[in-house]
């Protein structure tokens, strides 16, 4: 459906410019084709601009920048908000590095900390099935642990606290 | 990356000495409607392509978020 309505629309159009073209009998439907253009002219213009080399250099110039900026945009401005995920909404920090070095290395060092966060977030976020297994792995383990003192003799876990080698220690 | 190529274009309009859309400010003040409408096409495309390519990136890298339960 959305082809038909584009190529209806290109048919549309290209019928009306042709129709409508400097050569038509009826003189008020006449209109000069520099003012309108084409679904054919285009096709035309474009293979004129690519077959003569003319559009490579605008396109480099173009691509460049475009490069650039966006490469600069997610240098600074992505870390720097994961910084404030990681920090805590980084903003007081930030502030601090402002009034003592100025702007620029405030937001040098956001950047940076933001970084630093990235590569640490592969490593260190795990998902929620991750989540439940390190919880329950650390539970096992902490049992373990406690299991193997009482065993011993050297610890024993109680509600009330802990009591090693015979001294007892209580929370009260 | 639609910011992006709006402000590649939107520079190159005004202060730029070569780039797409230098070639479109030139084509349209000289009346060669076809050319302005070759460089709204190829910003198009790009805008298109990239996009595309960029949410491909970003769902390699998003793996690690849980599914949200909407």
């Amino acid at each position: 459906m959305g082809v038909v309505a584009v190529m209806l629309f290109l048919t549309l159009w290209e019928f009306m410019v042709r129709a409508l073209s400097a050569y038509n009998p009826i003189p008020f439907l006449r209109i000069n084709p520099m003012f309108m253009s084409a679904p054919s002219l285009i096709w035309k213009a474009a293979m004129q601009l690519f077959g003569s080399g003319a559009i490579y250099n605008d396109l480099y110039v173009s691509g460049v920048e475009c490069f650039w900026g966006y490469f600069l945009s997610v240098a600074v401005v992505i870390p720097f908000g994961i910084a404030g995920i990681k920090n805590g909404l980084c903003l007081r920090s930030f502030r601090q590095r402002d009034e003592r070095h100025g702007a620029g290395r405030a937001f040098a060092a956001e950047s940076l900390s933001g970084w630093a966060s990235v590569f640490r977030l592969r490593r260190s976020i795990p998902n929620a099935h991750q989540c439940a297994r390190r919880r329950e792995d650390g539970a096992a383990k902490s049992s373990q642990r406690r299991e193997k003192l009482r065993r011993v003799g050297v610890a024993d876990f109680s509600q009330r606290g802990v009591s090693f080698h015979g001294r007892s220690f209580s929370p009260d | 990356m639609g910011r992006a190529l709006v402000g590649v274009l939107v520079g190159e309009l005004y202060a730029a000495t070569a780039g797409i859309g230098f070639m479109i400010t030139v084509a349209g003040a000289t009346f060669q409607t076809d050319k302005v409408f070759v460089g709204i096409l190829i910003f198009a495309a790009s805008g298109v392509i990239l996009t595309t390519l960029l949410d491909r990136v970003e769902r390699r890298f998003d793996k690690w978020r849980p599914n949200s339960v909407s």
